[in-house]
């Protein structure tokens, strides 16, 4: 794992010392996380790359999994779904299943510490056993805008006793009689996903996936699913087609064990055959560097989402310098500000216009990218994560004041 | 350009797509005002004339699209910058965070001594200098971004240090 200081040329050395400042705050305190996987998914990547990061600040974190059979990962899915805005049938059985669960886990997980933030709707379960003192914190990584009502209540009945929720965005805060916190996802510059690569690793990747540089690449890196719209970014593509000089790339997984993205990339391959500047590629999961590598070799980055969490895609795409248009759903329009730091768009013909001026507009496209790797630095890095963090923290400890000088 | 001095200029003029409020929003000058609770006065007095101004059905902005308003925390800490002359000051205003700026041009004018910022303040008590505070005070720091502003400062202070070396 890098080590702190190693975030600094990314982060910038200030964020750095306010990072041991702020820690220095809480020296010996105990931050317990609790979520439902070590592996795979947003949340233990961050939580895998965000804690040993702790543990060199002086904190002491601690990382506890909830664990339950496969009915029960079948309800709270349900639960993920439902809190997404997608219809589920939730019975009494599986309300009862997920407290049954919970109150297994109270009896195993070690709930000691002075600081917890619980993400997700899995445990929320577990503020029934806080210890007394300790200061709990909801972490809410989905988008509940469009919640279903009884899967809410539901939740609502244990996430008003915590200390706080903290949500991604503000259109995702709920009416709740505790503080809502917005610390939006972050990415991590040194991860092979986004790490600085040389102009000759690059071509070399590019080589090896057989992806020619002979023409400006516009490319989309995302899951063969219809709420990325790879059926609209190639029918925008075709409109551009006539007027401009161009590859796309759809970059995606294989989909063999998802039905439903196995159509939509079959839909994909028909819809790009005989056409010689419309490559499909799909990439085994672990491909972190081949997707570094063709974001940086890219001229335009696509993330035309009809629905989105966070999508924090995007900010990938940004920190790598390029001009991103992107849709203007779930938490993109913070990581854009159109026209400025990248373009948001809510139609094939609107994604066709953009990529057309922006190819015929390199100096614009420069500057998007340029603005958009800046905010990304100030907004989207892993070091602003794990500081808001420790702020959040530190205001819970010491009384909930609006003015806290440290 | 970034756009939008402030967040209600934003939202009003490219989600509520008002465009005089919004510009008259933009156009706001911040820094006369002293305290946060005349610049609150002043906005709202804006929004009620605007509103008998133009009286009937009223735009409603589509869902997702609402303004949410935001609490803030403040949390101050101090650095590893102490300054105790003209040129140390400039090194440190080189290395400091913007949000170090922040605190001291644009929250600093709004606690007393009202109006000033922290660093005018710093080389009056100090030096008995006021021209660096003339000079500052004449930059209005929402016209900039604070990396801009934050150039903008050092260029008044390395030419007073000229100044004063010359004196």
């Amino acid at each position: 794992m890098p080590k702190i200081e190693e975030y600094a040329p990314a982060a910038g050395r200030s964020a750095i010392e306010e990072l041991k400042i702020i820690a220095a705050r809480l020296k010996g305190k105990t931050i317990l996380n609790v979520n439902s996987t070590a592996v795979g998914g947003g949340v233990a990547e961050i939580l895998s790359r965000m804690l040993p990061m702790m543990t060199e600040l002086g904190i002491k974190p601690r990382w506890e999994l909830i664990k339950g059979g496969e009915d029960f990962y079948a309800v709270t899915k349900k639960f993920h779904n439902a809190l997404h805005g997608t219809r589920q049938e939730l019975t009494p059985a599986d309300f009862q299943l997920y407290r049954d669960t919970l109150k297994a886990n109270m009896e195993t997980i070690d709930l000691d510490a002075d600081i917890a933030l619980i993400h997700d709707p899995q445990p929320a379960g577990l503020i029934d056993k806080k210890p007394a003192g300790a200061r709990w914190v909801w972490r809410c990584h989905i988008d509940l805008s469009n919640r279903q009502s009884d899967v809410w209540d539901f939740l609502h009945g244990y996430v008003s006793r915590y200390d706080a929720a903290v949500i991604s965005a503000p259109s995702f805060s709920q009416t709740l009689p505790i503080k809502q916190f917005q610390v939006p996802p972050s990415i991590d510059p040194l991860a092979d996903k986004n790490k600085e690569l040389s102009d000759a690793e690059v071509s070399d990747i590019m080589r090896r996936l057989e992806i020619p540089l002979d023409k400006p690449l516009i490319t989309q890196v995302s899951r063969f699913d219809r709420l990325k719209d790879p059926l609209g970014v190639i029918e925008a593509f075709k409109k551009i087609q006539p007027y401009v000089t161009a590859r796309l790339l759809l970059v995606g997984g294989s989909a063999d064990d998802d039905p439903e993205g196995s159509q939509v990339l079959a839909e994909v391959r028909t819809a790009a055959e005989g056409n010689p500047d419309i490559m499909v590629l799909c990439l085994p999961p672990t491909s972190n560097i081949e997707i570094n590598a063709i974001q940086r070799a890219s001229t335009i980055i696509l993330q035309k989402s009809l629905k989105e969490g966070f999508g924090l895609t995007v900010s990938e795409a940004l920190w790598k310098g390029k001009p991103v248009i992107a849709g203007a759903v779930g938490g993109i329009p913070l990581q854009i500000t159109h026209k400025y730091s990248g373009i948001l768009t809510r139609t094939v013909d609107g994604t066709a216009y953009w990529m057309k001026r922006l190819l015929h507009e390199p100096a614009f496209a420069g500057k998007l990218g340029e603005n958009g790797r800046e905010h990304v630095r100030e907004n989207f890095l892993l070091t602003r994560h794990l500081r808001d963090y420790l702020l959040l923290a530190l205001y819970l400890e010491s009384g909930k004041r609006d003015f806290i000088h440290l | 350009m970034p756009e939008g001095a402030n967040d209600f200029a934003y939202w009003v003029t490219n989600t509520v797509q008002a465009d005089r409020l919004g510009e008259e929003l933009t156009s706001i000058d911040i820094v006369r005002y002293n305290s946060l609770a005349d610049i609150r006065s002043a906005f709202v007095e804006m929004l009620e004339r605007h509103l008998s101004e133009n009286p009937g059905p009223q735009r409603t902005v589509a869902p997702g699209r609402e303004f949410h308003f935001m609490r803030a925390i403040r949390f101050s800490l101090p650095t590893d910058c102490a300054a105790a002359d003209y040129a140390s000051f400039i090194e440190c205003l080189k290395n400091v965070s913007v949000s170090s700026l922040y605190l001291h041009v644009f929250e600093a004018r709004l606690r007393p001594p009202y109006g000033v910022d922290d660093f005018s303040h710093w080389f009056k008590t100090n030096f008995d200098d006021d021209k660096v505070g003339r000079e500052i005070s004449r930059l209005d720091p929402y016209s900039y971004t604070l990396e801009s502003l934050r150039q903008r400062i050092i260029r008044v202070i390395e030419r007073r240090l000229a100044e004063v070396k010359n004196a």
